[in-house]
């Protein structure tokens, strides 16, 4: 795990300001935007997997 | 007189305790508080997300109250209190994650049908509670980040009036809004929440609703 640190940190590097994305009057953090995308994915991955039913005993 | 309150003898009916349990138990019966069954729409991934919503909370309120236990010298500092400090702000992170996920279902849903307005309204109130008290906790890290969010929001909550009595460069005033006020309003509010659930039960989906209106008025489902 410690030689795996080195390596996260360089493929998510946090230590620096985050990039914008800036279109018009909108403006947003590109983390912000990849949370609100991942939410709207998972909300409709809900909508559309369906739920896994127990099987009913007698 | 209060329902069942008639063989109570004259004294104990006019008691606020009899009052209240009589209430509370005609309200909410042991059956419809912890109910043993569901409706099979209740088998949705809507609902593991309002559930996951409440889970997030409890690591938030525990993670919570071991820093404010420990103090900002030691979340900022030390190894374990960086690490308890990034469970609490993760947890933060999945609450609103799971909430909002739970919050759009419910919308989509109308789960203000059926006389169920006030579950739908409290549900939106703590969604609404909650960022203020984030905003109060990203104002209490006792960082530069926390002092930059604070001299930039003083000026839009002064170009409203409230800045005089929601000061947000007093760290204390902050704090207090942050780990006792802020923490019951939200708790208090999601405990209201699932017993408002709990009493009006789940929102049917609309196709549910329809076939149970048919078979109540006689005829079969429609096709």
């Amino acid at each position: 795990m410690e030689l795996l640190i080195p390596v996260f940190g360089a493929v998510f590097d946090l230590s620096h300001e985050a990039h914008y994305v800036h279109w018009h009057f909108f403006q947003m953090s590109v983390p912000n935007v990849i949370v609100i995308v991942l939410m709207i994915a998972v909300f409709i991955v809900a909508i559309l997997v369906p739920f896994p039913k127990r099987e009913r005993t007698p | 007189m209060n329902e069942g309150g008639t063989d109570l003898p004259p004294e104990e009916q006019q008691m606020w305790t009899t009052w209240v349990r009589e209430r509370a138990v005609g309200a909410l019966p042991p059956e419809k508080l912890l109910p043993d069954r569901q409706p099979s729409y209740v088998s949705s991934w809507i609902y593991v997300f309002g559930v996951a919503a409440l889970a997030s909370l409890v690591v938030v309120i525990a993670s919570g109250m071991i820093l404010g236990l420990k103090g900002p010298s030691w979340w900022h500092i030390t190894g374990i209190g960086r690490f308890f400090n990034g469970i609490h702000l993760w947890a933060v992170e999945l609450f609103f994650f799971t909430m909002v996920v739970h919050l759009w279902g419910k919308f989509f849903m109308a789960a203000w049908r059926g006389g169920r307005g006030r579950t739908w309204v409290s549900g939106a109130v703590v969604f609404l509670v909650a960022i203020g008290a984030a905003f109060t906790g990203y104002l209490s890290q006792q960082n530069f980040d926390s002092q930059w969010i604070a001299s930039e929001g003083k000026d839009g909550l002064n170009s409203v009036g409230i800045g005089s009595f929601f000061n947000v460069a007093d760290f204390g005033q902050m704090y207090t809004f942050h780990v006792i006020l802020l923490p019951l309003a939200v708790s208090a509010l999601i405990v209201w929440h699932i017993l408002l659930v709990r009493r009006s039960g789940v929102v049917p989906p609309y196709a549910a609703r329809a076939v149970a209106a048919a078979k109540a008025g006689g005829e079969g489902p429609p096709p």
